[in-house]
Protein backbone atom coordinates (compact mmCIF):
# COMPACT_ATOMS: atom_id res chain seq x y z
CA UNK A 1 0.00 0.00 0.00
CA UNK A 2 1.43 3.36 -0.99
CA UNK A 3 1.90 6.31 1.31
CA UNK A 4 -0.82 8.09 -0.63
CA UNK A 5 -3.28 5.25 0.11
CA UNK A 6 -2.40 5.30 3.79
CA UNK A 7 -2.98 9.04 3.86
CA UNK A 8 -6.37 8.54 2.14
CA UNK A 9 -7.30 5.90 4.68
CA UNK A 10 -6.38 8.15 7.57
CA UNK A 11 -8.58 10.89 6.21
CA UNK A 12 -11.49 8.47 5.81
CA UNK A 13 -10.93 7.03 9.27
CA UNK A 14 -10.96 10.47 10.83
CA UNK A 15 -14.10 11.46 8.95
CA UNK A 16 -15.96 8.31 10.05
CA UNK A 17 -14.81 8.61 13.65
CA UNK A 18 -16.05 12.20 13.65
CA UNK A 19 -19.36 10.98 12.20
CA UNK A 20 -19.70 8.43 15.02
CA UNK A 21 -19.06 11.08 17.65
CA UNK A 22 -21.53 13.42 15.97
CA UNK A 23 -24.19 10.70 15.86
CA UNK A 24 -23.69 9.89 19.54
CA UNK A 25 -24.00 13.58 20.37
CA UNK A 26 -27.26 13.76 18.40
CA UNK A 27 -25.82 15.99 15.72
CA UNK A 28 -26.46 15.79 11.98
CA UNK A 29 -24.00 13.90 9.75
CA UNK A 30 -23.28 13.91 6.02
CA UNK A 31 -25.47 11.70 3.83
CA UNK A 32 -22.53 9.36 3.04
CA UNK A 33 -22.13 8.62 6.74
CA UNK A 34 -25.85 8.13 7.46
CA UNK A 35 -25.69 4.28 7.71
CA UNK A 36 -22.73 4.52 10.08
CA UNK A 37 -24.55 7.08 12.19
CA UNK A 38 -27.66 4.88 12.29
CA UNK A 39 -25.61 1.89 13.44
CA UNK A 40 -23.93 4.03 16.10
CA UNK A 41 -27.28 5.19 17.44
CA UNK A 42 -28.59 1.61 17.39
CA UNK A 43 -25.58 0.45 19.43
CA UNK A 44 -26.19 3.30 21.83
CA UNK A 45 -29.81 2.27 22.38
CA UNK A 46 -28.67 -1.30 23.19
CA UNK A 47 -26.76 0.01 26.20
CA UNK A 48 -27.60 -2.22 29.22
CA UNK A 49 -29.21 -0.49 32.20
CA UNK A 50 -28.83 -1.48 35.85
CA UNK A 51 -31.90 -2.56 37.80
CA UNK A 52 -33.31 -0.22 40.45
CA UNK A 53 -32.57 -2.78 43.16
CA UNK A 54 -28.90 -3.00 42.15
CA UNK A 55 -28.60 0.79 42.01
CA UNK A 56 -30.04 1.07 45.52
CA UNK A 57 -27.65 -1.57 46.86
CA UNK A 58 -24.63 0.00 45.18
CA UNK A 59 -25.54 3.49 46.38
CA UNK A 60 -25.78 2.18 49.92
CA UNK A 61 -22.34 0.60 49.61
CA UNK A 62 -20.94 3.81 48.14
CA UNK A 63 -22.38 5.76 51.06
CA UNK A 64 -20.46 3.38 53.33
CA UNK A 65 -17.25 4.04 51.44
CA UNK A 66 -17.30 0.53 49.94
CA UNK A 67 -16.01 -0.96 53.15
CA UNK A 68 -15.86 -4.73 53.17
CA UNK A 69 -18.71 -6.44 54.99
CA UNK A 70 -18.25 -6.32 58.76
CA UNK A 71 -20.51 -6.59 61.81
CA UNK A 72 -22.62 -3.55 62.57
CA UNK A 73 -24.58 -2.84 65.67
CA UNK A 74 -28.28 -2.31 65.17
CA UNK A 75 -28.16 1.47 65.58
CA UNK A 76 -25.18 2.09 63.32
CA UNK A 77 -26.22 3.63 60.04
CA UNK A 78 -24.47 2.40 56.90
CA UNK A 79 -23.50 5.91 55.81
CA UNK A 80 -21.75 6.70 59.06
CA UNK A 81 -18.29 5.63 57.90
CA UNK A 82 -18.37 8.20 55.14
CA UNK A 83 -18.88 11.13 57.48
CA UNK A 84 -16.37 9.68 59.91
CA UNK A 85 -13.75 9.54 57.20
CA UNK A 86 -14.51 13.05 56.07
CA UNK A 87 -13.97 14.28 59.61
CA UNK A 88 -10.65 12.46 59.67
CA UNK A 89 -9.52 14.20 56.56
CA UNK A 90 -10.38 17.55 58.04
CA UNK A 91 -8.57 17.01 61.34
CA UNK A 92 -4.80 16.37 61.43
CA UNK A 93 -4.98 15.35 65.09
CA UNK A 94 -7.55 12.70 64.34
CA UNK A 95 -5.61 11.60 61.33
CA UNK A 96 -2.55 11.07 63.53
CA UNK A 97 -4.72 9.05 65.89
CA UNK A 98 -5.89 6.89 63.01
CA UNK A 99 -2.31 6.40 61.85
CA UNK A 100 -1.34 5.30 65.35
CA UNK A 101 -4.30 2.95 65.47
CA UNK A 102 -3.37 1.57 62.07
CA UNK A 103 0.22 1.07 63.19
CA UNK A 104 -1.02 -0.70 66.30
CA UNK A 105 -3.29 -2.82 64.14
CA UNK A 106 -0.36 -3.71 61.89
CA UNK A 107 1.72 -4.63 64.92
CA UNK A 108 -1.09 -6.81 66.24
CA UNK A 109 -1.38 -8.48 62.84
CA UNK A 110 2.36 -9.18 62.81
CA UNK A 111 2.08 -10.53 66.33
CA UNK A 112 -0.85 -12.72 65.31
CA UNK A 113 1.17 -14.13 62.42
CA UNK A 114 4.07 -14.69 64.78
CA UNK A 115 1.82 -16.48 67.27
CA UNK A 116 0.44 -18.69 64.52
CA UNK A 117 3.98 -19.42 63.34
CA UNK A 118 5.11 -20.12 66.89
CA UNK A 119 2.19 -22.46 67.53
CA UNK A 120 3.14 -24.30 64.34
CA UNK A 121 6.68 -24.76 65.69
CA UNK A 122 5.47 -25.83 69.14
CA UNK A 123 2.85 -28.33 67.99
CA UNK A 124 4.70 -29.76 65.02
CA UNK A 125 2.53 -28.09 62.42
CA UNK A 126 -0.84 -29.55 63.42
CA UNK A 127 -3.56 -28.94 65.96
CA UNK A 128 -2.45 -29.17 69.57
CA UNK A 129 -2.89 -32.21 71.78
CA UNK A 130 -5.72 -30.55 73.66
CA UNK A 131 -7.96 -31.43 70.70
CA UNK A 132 -7.80 -35.17 71.21
CA UNK A 133 -10.84 -37.07 72.35
CA UNK A 134 -12.92 -34.03 73.18
CA UNK A 135 -15.03 -33.69 70.08
CA UNK A 136 -18.66 -32.90 70.67
CA UNK A 137 -21.45 -34.74 68.84
CA UNK A 138 -21.67 -34.04 65.17
CA UNK A 139 -23.24 -30.81 64.04
CA UNK A 140 -25.84 -31.69 61.48
CA UNK A 141 -24.73 -30.73 58.00
CA UNK A 142 -27.07 -29.14 55.49
CA UNK A 143 -29.32 -31.30 53.39
CA UNK A 144 -27.79 -32.48 50.15
CA UNK A 145 -29.35 -33.34 46.84
CA UNK A 146 -28.38 -36.23 44.63
CA UNK A 147 -25.44 -38.53 45.31
CA UNK A 148 -23.87 -36.95 48.36
CA UNK A 149 -20.84 -37.89 50.37
CA UNK A 150 -21.04 -36.86 54.00
CA UNK A 151 -17.80 -36.95 55.94
CA UNK A 152 -18.26 -38.15 59.52
CA UNK A 153 -17.44 -35.86 62.40
CA UNK A 154 -14.13 -36.91 63.84
CA UNK A 155 -12.07 -36.12 66.90
CA UNK A 156 -10.09 -33.01 66.24
CA UNK A 157 -6.63 -34.14 67.32
CA UNK A 158 -5.61 -34.69 63.74
CA UNK A 159 -8.02 -32.18 62.29
CA UNK A 160 -5.59 -30.05 60.35
CA UNK A 161 -3.54 -32.82 58.79
CA UNK A 162 -6.54 -35.02 58.06
CA UNK A 163 -8.36 -32.08 56.48
CA UNK A 164 -5.42 -31.25 54.24
CA UNK A 165 -5.08 -34.87 53.15
CA UNK A 166 -8.77 -35.27 52.43
CA UNK A 167 -9.08 -32.15 50.30
CA UNK A 168 -5.80 -32.97 48.59
CA UNK A 169 -7.06 -36.45 47.75
CA UNK A 170 -10.29 -35.06 46.34
CA UNK A 171 -8.42 -32.64 44.17
CA UNK A 172 -6.11 -35.31 42.82
CA UNK A 173 -9.01 -37.68 42.20
CA UNK A 174 -10.74 -34.99 40.23
CA UNK A 175 -7.54 -34.37 38.35
CA UNK A 176 -7.26 -38.04 37.39
CA UNK A 177 -10.72 -38.06 35.87
CA UNK A 178 -9.42 -36.55 32.69
CA UNK A 179 -10.88 -36.80 29.23
CA UNK A 180 -14.28 -35.47 30.30
CA UNK A 181 -15.61 -32.16 31.54
CA UNK A 182 -14.44 -31.39 35.10
CA UNK A 183 -16.76 -32.55 37.87
CA UNK A 184 -18.81 -29.76 39.44
CA UNK A 185 -18.96 -30.20 43.20
CA UNK A 186 -20.90 -28.15 45.72
CA UNK A 187 -19.53 -28.16 49.27
CA UNK A 188 -20.89 -27.18 52.64
CA UNK A 189 -19.02 -27.24 55.95
CA UNK A 190 -19.69 -26.67 59.60
CA UNK A 191 -17.07 -25.84 62.21
CA UNK A 192 -17.57 -25.41 65.94
CA UNK A 193 -14.66 -23.81 67.79
CA UNK A 194 -14.44 -23.52 71.56
CA UNK A 195 -13.01 -20.24 72.88
CA UNK A 196 -12.51 -18.74 76.33
CA UNK A 197 -15.74 -17.03 77.56
CA UNK A 198 -14.14 -13.59 77.65
CA UNK A 199 -12.63 -13.89 74.21
CA UNK A 200 -15.74 -14.39 72.09
CA UNK A 201 -15.97 -10.83 70.81
CA UNK A 202 -12.28 -10.44 70.03
CA UNK A 203 -12.24 -13.85 68.33
CA UNK A 204 -15.32 -12.85 66.33
CA UNK A 205 -13.43 -9.83 65.03
CA UNK A 206 -10.59 -12.13 64.04
CA UNK A 207 -13.03 -14.28 62.10
CA UNK A 208 -13.87 -11.33 59.86
CA UNK A 209 -10.20 -10.56 59.27
CA UNK A 210 -9.38 -14.17 58.42
CA UNK A 211 -12.38 -14.65 56.16
CA UNK A 212 -11.55 -11.44 54.32
CA UNK A 213 -7.91 -12.46 53.90
CA UNK A 214 -9.05 -15.63 52.13
CA UNK A 215 -11.24 -13.50 49.81
CA UNK A 216 -14.40 -14.80 51.40
CA UNK A 217 -17.20 -12.89 53.05
CA UNK A 218 -19.48 -13.17 56.04
CA UNK A 219 -23.07 -13.44 54.90
CA UNK A 220 -24.64 -13.31 58.34
CA UNK A 221 -23.26 -13.08 61.83
CA UNK A 222 -24.59 -13.16 65.34
CA UNK A 223 -22.32 -12.29 68.24
CA UNK A 224 -23.75 -12.58 71.75
CA UNK A 225 -22.10 -10.52 74.43
CA UNK A 226 -24.27 -11.14 77.49
CA UNK A 227 -22.66 -12.51 80.64
CA UNK A 228 -22.77 -16.28 80.51
CA UNK A 229 -24.68 -16.23 77.26
CA UNK A 230 -21.80 -15.47 74.92
CA UNK A 231 -21.20 -17.26 71.70
CA UNK A 232 -21.14 -16.37 68.06
CA UNK A 233 -22.30 -17.88 64.83
CA UNK A 234 -21.35 -16.96 61.29
CA UNK A 235 -22.69 -17.87 57.89
CA UNK A 236 -19.52 -17.61 55.81
CA UNK A 237 -18.85 -18.00 52.09
CA UNK A 238 -15.32 -19.02 51.19
CA UNK A 239 -13.74 -19.60 47.77
CA UNK A 240 -13.72 -23.38 47.39
CA UNK A 241 -10.13 -23.26 46.15
CA UNK A 242 -8.92 -21.91 49.50
CA UNK A 243 -11.39 -23.74 51.76
CA UNK A 244 -8.94 -26.13 53.41
CA UNK A 245 -6.45 -23.34 54.18
CA UNK A 246 -9.23 -21.09 55.52
CA UNK A 247 -10.67 -23.79 57.79
CA UNK A 248 -7.16 -24.63 59.05
CA UNK A 249 -6.65 -20.95 59.93
CA UNK A 250 -10.07 -20.67 61.58
CA UNK A 251 -9.37 -23.83 63.59
CA UNK A 252 -6.47 -22.01 65.25
CA UNK A 253 -8.86 -19.49 66.81
CA UNK A 254 -9.51 -21.97 69.60
CA UNK A 255 -10.20 -25.64 70.26
CA UNK A 256 -12.06 -27.46 67.48
CA UNK A 257 -15.13 -29.05 69.04
CA UNK A 258 -16.61 -30.53 65.90
CA UNK A 259 -16.31 -30.29 62.17
CA UNK A 260 -18.41 -31.57 59.31
CA UNK A 261 -17.89 -31.40 55.57
CA UNK A 262 -20.43 -32.34 52.94
CA UNK A 263 -19.91 -32.60 49.19
CA UNK A 264 -22.56 -32.81 46.54
CA UNK A 265 -21.75 -33.61 42.92
CA UNK A 266 -23.89 -31.31 40.76
CA UNK A 267 -22.26 -32.05 37.41
CA UNK A 268 -25.48 -33.51 35.98
CA UNK A 269 -27.57 -30.56 37.14
CA UNK A 270 -24.97 -28.15 35.74
CA UNK A 271 -24.88 -29.91 32.36
CA UNK A 272 -28.66 -30.08 32.23
CA UNK A 273 -28.96 -26.33 32.82
CA UNK A 274 -26.36 -25.58 30.17
CA UNK A 275 -28.15 -27.78 27.62
CA UNK A 276 -31.48 -26.22 28.50
CA UNK A 277 -30.01 -22.75 27.99
CA UNK A 278 -28.54 -23.74 24.62
CA UNK A 279 -31.91 -25.14 23.50
CA UNK A 280 -33.69 -21.96 24.53
CA UNK A 281 -31.19 -19.81 22.65
CA UNK A 282 -31.68 -21.92 19.55
CA UNK A 283 -35.44 -21.53 19.94
CA UNK A 284 -35.05 -17.76 20.22
CA UNK A 285 -32.93 -17.64 17.07
CA UNK A 286 -35.57 -19.64 15.22
CA UNK A 287 -38.34 -17.31 16.41
CA UNK A 288 -36.35 -14.28 15.31
CA UNK A 289 -35.96 -15.73 11.85
CA UNK A 290 -39.69 -16.41 11.68
CA UNK A 291 -40.42 -12.91 12.89
CA UNK A 292 -38.25 -11.42 10.18
CA UNK A 293 -40.21 -13.36 7.59
CA UNK A 294 -43.66 -12.76 9.12
CA UNK A 295 -46.11 -11.54 6.49
CA UNK A 296 -49.01 -10.22 8.56
CA UNK A 297 -49.30 -8.27 11.80
CA UNK A 298 -51.25 -10.99 13.63
CA UNK A 299 -48.54 -13.57 13.01
CA UNK A 300 -45.85 -11.06 14.05
CA UNK A 301 -47.69 -10.30 17.29
CA UNK A 302 -47.95 -14.00 18.10
CA UNK A 303 -44.24 -14.50 17.43
CA UNK A 304 -43.35 -11.53 19.61
CA UNK A 305 -45.36 -13.02 22.45
CA UNK A 306 -43.48 -16.32 22.04
CA UNK A 307 -40.17 -14.44 21.96
CA UNK A 308 -41.07 -12.69 25.18
CA UNK A 309 -41.80 -16.02 26.87
CA UNK A 310 -38.55 -17.58 25.62
CA UNK A 311 -36.55 -14.55 26.80
CA UNK A 312 -38.09 -14.95 30.25
CA UNK A 313 -37.16 -18.64 30.34
CA UNK A 314 -33.61 -17.81 29.21
CA UNK A 315 -33.30 -15.27 32.02
CA UNK A 316 -34.63 -17.83 34.50
CA UNK A 317 -32.17 -20.53 33.34
CA UNK A 318 -29.30 -18.06 33.43
CA UNK A 319 -30.24 -17.14 36.99
CA UNK A 320 -30.34 -20.80 38.04
CA UNK A 321 -26.99 -21.47 36.38
CA UNK A 322 -25.46 -18.39 37.97
CA UNK A 323 -26.70 -19.45 41.37
CA UNK A 324 -25.30 -22.95 40.91
CA UNK A 325 -21.92 -21.61 39.76
CA UNK A 326 -21.84 -19.36 42.79
CA UNK A 327 -22.48 -22.35 45.07
CA UNK A 328 -19.72 -24.32 43.32
CA UNK A 329 -17.18 -21.52 43.53
CA UNK A 330 -18.02 -20.53 47.09
CA UNK A 331 -18.42 -23.05 49.91
CA UNK A 332 -20.95 -22.27 52.64
CA UNK A 333 -19.32 -22.57 56.04
CA UNK A 334 -21.42 -22.47 59.19
CA UNK A 335 -18.98 -21.37 61.89
CA UNK A 336 -19.79 -21.32 65.61
CA UNK A 337 -17.73 -19.91 68.44
CA UNK A 338 -18.77 -21.62 71.69
CA UNK A 339 -17.58 -20.32 75.07
CA UNK A 340 -15.78 -22.96 77.10
CA UNK A 341 -15.10 -22.25 80.75
CA UNK A 342 -12.46 -24.97 81.09
CA UNK A 343 -10.81 -24.31 77.78
CA UNK A 344 -7.04 -24.51 77.52
CA UNK A 345 -4.95 -21.48 76.67
CA UNK A 346 -5.48 -20.55 73.05
CA UNK A 347 -4.67 -17.52 70.97
CA UNK A 348 -8.15 -16.26 71.81
CA UNK A 349 -7.85 -16.90 75.55
CA UNK A 350 -7.88 -13.61 77.47
CA UNK A 351 -7.51 -15.05 80.96
CA UNK A 352 -4.35 -13.79 82.75
CA UNK A 353 -2.57 -17.14 82.40
CA UNK A 354 -3.50 -17.58 78.78
CA UNK A 355 -2.60 -14.00 77.95
CA UNK A 356 0.80 -14.41 79.58
CA UNK A 357 1.49 -17.56 77.61
CA UNK A 358 0.40 -15.85 74.41
CA UNK A 359 2.60 -12.85 75.19
CA UNK A 360 5.61 -15.09 75.70
CA UNK A 361 4.92 -16.83 72.43
CA UNK A 362 4.55 -13.50 70.66
CA UNK A 363 7.86 -12.22 72.00
CA UNK A 364 9.63 -15.45 71.14
CA UNK A 365 8.28 -15.56 67.61
CA UNK A 366 8.74 -11.82 67.04
CA UNK A 367 12.40 -12.10 68.06
CA UNK A 368 12.90 -14.99 65.67
CA UNK A 369 11.21 -13.04 62.88
CA UNK A 370 13.44 -9.99 63.49
CA UNK A 371 16.66 -12.03 63.45
CA UNK A 372 15.73 -13.95 60.34
CA UNK A 373 14.38 -10.84 58.65
CA UNK A 374 17.57 -8.86 59.32
CA UNK A 375 19.69 -11.58 57.73
CA UNK A 376 17.46 -11.88 54.71
CA UNK A 377 16.38 -8.28 54.13
CA UNK A 378 18.69 -7.34 51.26
CA UNK A 379 18.28 -10.36 49.00
CA UNK A 380 14.61 -10.46 49.85
CA UNK A 381 14.20 -6.80 48.92
CA UNK A 382 15.90 -7.41 45.59
CA UNK A 383 13.83 -10.50 44.96
CA UNK A 384 10.67 -8.62 45.93
CA UNK A 385 11.44 -5.83 43.48
CA UNK A 386 12.14 -8.28 40.65
CA UNK A 387 9.07 -10.26 41.66
CA UNK A 388 6.84 -7.19 41.69
CA UNK A 389 7.91 -6.27 38.17
CA UNK A 390 7.46 -9.85 36.97
CA UNK A 391 4.04 -10.09 38.62
CA UNK A 392 2.89 -6.82 37.05
CA UNK A 393 3.98 -7.91 33.58
CA UNK A 394 2.62 -11.44 33.96
CA UNK A 395 -0.69 -10.24 35.35
CA UNK A 396 -1.20 -7.94 32.41
CA UNK A 397 -0.38 -10.72 29.96
CA UNK A 398 -2.67 -13.20 31.71
CA UNK A 399 -5.53 -10.71 31.72
CA UNK A 400 -5.16 -10.04 28.04
CA UNK A 401 -4.89 -13.77 27.39
CA UNK A 402 -8.20 -14.28 29.19
CA UNK A 403 -9.73 -11.95 26.64
CA UNK A 404 -8.17 -13.83 23.72
CA UNK A 405 -9.27 -17.22 25.05
CA UNK A 406 -12.88 -16.15 25.42
CA UNK B 1 -9.75 44.68 45.12
CA UNK B 2 -7.84 41.66 46.43
CA UNK B 3 -10.86 39.67 47.60
CA UNK B 4 -11.57 38.09 44.20
CA UNK B 5 -8.27 36.13 44.31
CA UNK B 6 -9.29 34.37 47.51
CA UNK B 7 -12.63 33.17 46.15
CA UNK B 8 -10.98 31.48 43.16
CA UNK B 9 -8.38 29.39 44.98
CA UNK B 10 -10.33 27.99 47.93
CA UNK B 11 -12.78 25.50 46.32
CA UNK B 12 -10.13 23.68 44.23
CA UNK B 13 -7.68 23.04 47.05
CA UNK B 14 -10.47 21.70 49.30
CA UNK B 15 -11.12 18.84 46.86
CA UNK B 16 -10.09 15.62 48.58
CA UNK B 17 -9.62 12.29 46.77
CA UNK B 18 -12.72 11.05 48.60
CA UNK B 19 -14.87 13.90 47.28
CA UNK B 20 -13.49 13.50 43.76
CA UNK B 21 -14.34 9.83 43.86
CA UNK B 22 -17.85 10.53 45.14
CA UNK B 23 -18.41 12.75 42.13
CA UNK B 24 -16.86 10.17 39.82
CA UNK B 25 -19.15 7.51 41.25
CA UNK B 26 -22.25 9.65 40.67
CA UNK B 27 -21.19 10.41 37.10
CA UNK B 28 -20.02 6.94 36.05
CA UNK B 29 -22.08 4.39 37.99
CA UNK B 30 -24.46 3.52 35.16
CA UNK B 31 -21.70 3.77 32.53
CA UNK B 32 -19.50 1.29 34.38
CA UNK B 33 -22.40 -1.13 34.71
CA UNK B 34 -23.34 -0.74 31.04
CA UNK B 35 -19.76 -1.39 29.95
CA UNK B 36 -19.35 -4.45 32.15
CA UNK B 37 -22.75 -5.92 31.28
CA UNK B 38 -21.90 -5.53 27.62
CA UNK B 39 -18.34 -6.81 28.02
CA UNK B 40 -19.15 -9.80 30.23
CA UNK B 41 -22.54 -10.58 28.66
CA UNK B 42 -24.16 -11.43 31.95
CA UNK B 43 -26.16 -8.98 34.07
CA UNK B 44 -25.60 -10.73 37.40
CA UNK B 45 -21.85 -11.01 36.95
CA UNK B 46 -21.75 -7.40 35.74
CA UNK B 47 -23.39 -6.29 39.00
CA UNK B 48 -20.80 -8.14 41.07
CA UNK B 49 -17.89 -6.81 39.03
CA UNK B 50 -19.28 -3.25 39.08
CA UNK B 51 -19.34 -3.34 42.87
CA UNK B 52 -15.85 -4.85 42.90
CA UNK B 53 -14.53 -2.18 40.52
CA UNK B 54 -15.82 0.68 42.68
CA UNK B 55 -14.52 -1.05 45.79
CA UNK B 56 -11.06 -1.18 44.20
CA UNK B 57 -11.33 2.42 43.05
CA UNK B 58 -12.28 3.57 46.56
CA UNK B 59 -9.36 1.63 48.00
CA UNK B 60 -6.89 3.09 45.49
CA UNK B 61 -8.32 6.60 45.27
CA UNK B 62 -5.11 8.17 46.57
CA UNK B 63 -3.04 6.47 43.85
CA UNK B 64 -4.79 8.33 41.03
CA UNK B 65 -2.34 10.45 39.06
CA UNK B 66 -3.98 13.10 36.83
CA UNK B 67 -0.85 13.24 34.64
CA UNK B 68 -1.50 9.67 33.49
CA UNK B 69 -5.00 10.31 32.15
CA UNK B 70 -8.50 11.36 33.18
CA UNK B 71 -10.28 10.01 36.24
CA UNK B 72 -12.82 8.39 33.96
CA UNK B 73 -10.13 6.47 32.06
CA UNK B 74 -8.54 5.47 35.38
CA UNK B 75 -11.86 4.12 36.67
CA UNK B 76 -12.62 2.18 33.49
CA UNK B 77 -9.09 0.74 33.55
CA UNK B 78 -9.87 -0.64 37.00
CA UNK B 79 -13.25 -1.93 35.82
CA UNK B 80 -11.72 -3.64 32.79
CA UNK B 81 -9.02 -5.31 34.91
CA UNK B 82 -11.69 -6.53 37.33
CA UNK B 83 -13.68 -7.95 34.42
CA UNK B 84 -10.61 -9.68 32.98
CA UNK B 85 -9.87 -11.16 36.42
CA UNK B 86 -13.44 -12.45 36.52
CA UNK B 87 -13.04 -13.99 33.06
CA UNK B 88 -9.86 -15.72 34.18
CA UNK B 89 -11.57 -17.02 37.31
CA UNK B 90 -14.51 -18.33 35.30
CA UNK B 91 -12.16 -19.96 32.82
CA UNK B 92 -10.49 -21.86 35.67
CA UNK B 93 -13.78 -23.14 37.08
CA UNK B 94 -16.79 -22.79 34.86
CA UNK B 95 -17.86 -20.44 32.14
CA UNK B 96 -20.99 -18.68 31.05
CA UNK B 97 -21.51 -17.76 27.43
CA UNK B 98 -21.20 -14.02 27.04
CA UNK B 99 -24.14 -12.33 25.35
CA UNK B 100 -25.43 -8.78 25.48
CA UNK B 101 -28.13 -8.69 28.19
CA UNK B 102 -31.54 -7.75 26.82
CA UNK B 103 -34.53 -6.09 28.45
CA UNK B 104 -36.80 -8.20 26.28
CA UNK B 105 -39.16 -7.05 23.56
CA UNK B 106 -41.74 -4.45 24.33
CA UNK B 107 -45.23 -4.91 22.93
CA UNK B 108 -44.97 -1.40 21.43
CA UNK B 109 -41.79 -2.20 19.50
CA UNK B 110 -42.15 -2.19 15.74
CA UNK B 111 -41.26 -5.38 13.96
CA UNK B 112 -38.58 -3.49 12.03
CA UNK B 113 -36.99 -2.32 15.27
CA UNK B 114 -37.02 -5.80 16.74
CA UNK B 115 -35.50 -7.34 13.63
CA UNK B 116 -32.89 -4.58 13.25
CA UNK B 117 -31.85 -4.92 16.89
CA UNK B 118 -31.62 -8.69 16.55
CA UNK B 119 -29.52 -8.22 13.42
CA UNK B 120 -27.08 -5.93 15.24
CA UNK B 121 -27.02 -8.32 18.17
CA UNK B 122 -26.16 -11.26 15.90
CA UNK B 123 -23.54 -9.15 14.11
CA UNK B 124 -21.98 -8.27 17.46
CA UNK B 125 -21.73 -11.97 18.26
CA UNK B 126 -19.51 -12.37 15.20
CA UNK B 127 -16.95 -9.93 16.59
CA UNK B 128 -14.08 -11.23 18.70
CA UNK B 129 -13.73 -10.33 22.37
CA UNK B 130 -11.35 -7.43 21.78
CA UNK B 131 -13.68 -5.89 19.23
CA UNK B 132 -16.70 -6.29 21.52
CA UNK B 133 -14.63 -4.70 24.28
CA UNK B 134 -14.00 -1.71 22.03
CA UNK B 135 -17.69 -1.41 21.13
CA UNK B 136 -18.65 -1.56 24.81
CA UNK B 137 -16.12 1.14 25.73
CA UNK B 138 -17.29 3.46 22.95
CA UNK B 139 -21.06 3.03 22.88
CA UNK B 140 -22.00 1.72 26.33
CA UNK B 141 -19.33 3.29 28.55
CA UNK B 142 -19.48 6.35 26.29
CA UNK B 143 -15.75 7.00 26.56
CA UNK B 144 -13.93 9.43 24.30
CA UNK B 145 -11.28 8.03 21.98
CA UNK B 146 -8.37 9.37 24.12
CA UNK B 147 -9.91 7.69 27.18
CA UNK B 148 -10.36 4.41 25.28
CA UNK B 149 -6.69 4.60 24.29
CA UNK B 150 -5.75 5.11 27.93
CA UNK B 151 -7.87 2.15 29.12
CA UNK B 152 -6.47 -0.19 26.47
CA UNK B 153 -2.90 1.03 26.84
CA UNK B 154 -2.51 2.02 23.19
CA UNK B 155 -1.94 5.30 21.38
CA UNK B 156 -4.90 7.52 20.53
CA UNK B 157 -4.46 7.05 16.79
CA UNK B 158 -4.21 3.29 17.29
CA UNK B 159 -7.45 3.32 19.29
CA UNK B 160 -9.16 5.31 16.52
CA UNK B 161 -7.94 2.91 13.84
CA UNK B 162 -9.07 -0.11 15.86
CA UNK B 163 -12.49 1.43 16.37
CA UNK B 164 -12.80 2.24 12.69
CA UNK B 165 -11.88 -1.30 11.67
CA UNK B 166 -14.31 -2.75 14.18
CA UNK B 167 -17.17 -0.56 12.96
CA UNK B 168 -16.38 -1.50 9.35
CA UNK B 169 -16.48 -5.19 10.26
CA UNK B 170 -19.70 -4.72 12.22
CA UNK B 171 -21.39 -2.93 9.30
CA UNK B 172 -20.34 -5.71 6.98
CA UNK B 173 -21.68 -8.33 9.38
CA UNK B 174 -24.98 -6.42 9.66
CA UNK B 175 -25.30 -6.30 5.88
CA UNK B 176 -24.69 -10.05 5.67
CA UNK B 177 -27.22 -10.76 8.44
CA UNK B 178 -29.82 -8.62 6.69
Amino acid sequence: MSRHDRAQMTVETRRELAAIDAALAGEAVAATDAPLAELSRELQTMRPRPTDEFVRTLDARAAGGFERERPRSANEAPHRAWGWRRALQASPARRRRVLLTSAAGAAVTVALVAVLAASQFHSGGGASATHSGTAAPSVAGPAVRGPALSAPTRPSSDASTARADRFGAQTSNAGRATGEAPRQVERTSTLDVGVAPGAVESTAQRVFTLVSSFKGYVRQSNVGSGAGEGGASFDVRLPTSSLSAAIAALSHLGRVRSENDTTNDVTDQFGSLQRSLADLRAERASLLRQLAAAADAQRAAALKAQLHAVEARIAQSQGQLRSLVSRIDYTALSLSLTPEAGGAATPGDLTPGGAARNAAQILEAALAVVVIGAAAVFPVALLALAGAIAVAVTRRRLRERALDAR
Amino acid sequence: MGTSTLTIVAPQTADTPQERLERLYDACRDDVYAYLASFLGDAGTAEEVTALAFERAFRRRRLFNPRRGSERAWLFGIARNAALDELRRRRRSTSLRGELPTDGWGSDDHVEDVVRRATVRDALAELNSRERDLIALKFHAELSNPDIARVLGVSESNAGTLLHRTMTKLRKACDEQA
